[in-house]
């Protein structure tokens, strides 16, 4: 693999955690599902994964990117896999909406597992670590999926805000604290 | 809040990911898997219907 395809690469990796926080605001804003406190750290978790391959779109393939995307995976996939075990007594109807049979905190945890196993799989090709390979060109599909990821990471910023005020957000939250202060409807 | 504070602190990670500073990127990013690490013990109080 060379260096500017692993740059390439690392540039749609960066458009799938961008897909896949914009399809969170979807449920958030188009039906209401309010992600509760771990949903938010998962949140989080995706953004953390950005970290990564933004160096390598930025900077170019090191291993030391694929470990932090790893160690932010791990961080990921065990708040996840806490939420998955929270609901899965018989008979619990877990939090929020499913996509296919199974609900988003499964699915956030399926694809931080596939972001570890991509990254074991990236590391496995050297060639593009070559540090003669000359300078890596950066165009507009790699800065528009690094602006997409730092947008989508600040308008998370804003809506946790709106949600929780200034206190610690509660764990079931049904409404945006900031617009509708308790008492005032 | 808390949240919020998470979020533009990996907002600024990002940003300092485009310049040429990787060692402030790798301090911004300890930082933040603290304060999310935190935050999981904070928040997941619940005990886990399970039994081995």
């Amino acid at each position: 693999m060379s260096p500017q395809l692993a740059v390439r690469l690392n540039a749609v990796g960066l458009y799938a955690i961008g897909a896949v926080l914009l399809e969170a605001f979807f449920y958030q804003f188009v039906f209401g599902e309010l992600p509760c406190p771990l949903c938010l750290l998962q949140r989080a978790a995706f953004c953390t994964l950005a970290v990564g391959p933004i160096l390598t779109v930025m900077h170019g393939p090191r291993p030391a990117h694929y470990g932090l995307t790893i160690i932010a995976a791990l961080v990921g996939a065990f708040i996840a896999g806490r939420q998955v075990f929270l609901h899965i007594e018989p008979g619990d109807v877990g939090y929020g909406s499913a996509l296919l049979g199974y609900h988003f905190y499964t699915w956030a945890f399926v694809c931080f597992a596939v972001a570890i196993a991509a990254c074991a799989a990236f590391l496995l090709f050297d060639r593009q670590f070559d540090p003669n390979a000359g300078r890596l060109r950066t165009g507009y599909f790699e800065r528009t999926a690094v602006l997409l990821v730092v947008a989508v990471t600040v308008v998370n910023a804003g809506a946790a805000l709106i949600e929780c005020g200034f206190a610690w957000c509660p764990p079931d939250p049904v409404d945006y604290r900031l617009l509708h202060p308790a008492g005032k409807g | 809040m808390n949240f919020a504070v998470i979020f533009l602190l990996l907002a600024a990670t990002m940003l300092v990911a485009g310049r040429r500073d990787a060692r402030l990127v790798y301090v911004l990013f300890a930082i933040a898997m603290v304060l999310s690490i935190a935050l999981y013990f904070h928040h997941a109080t619940s005990g886990l219907p399970l039994s081995f």
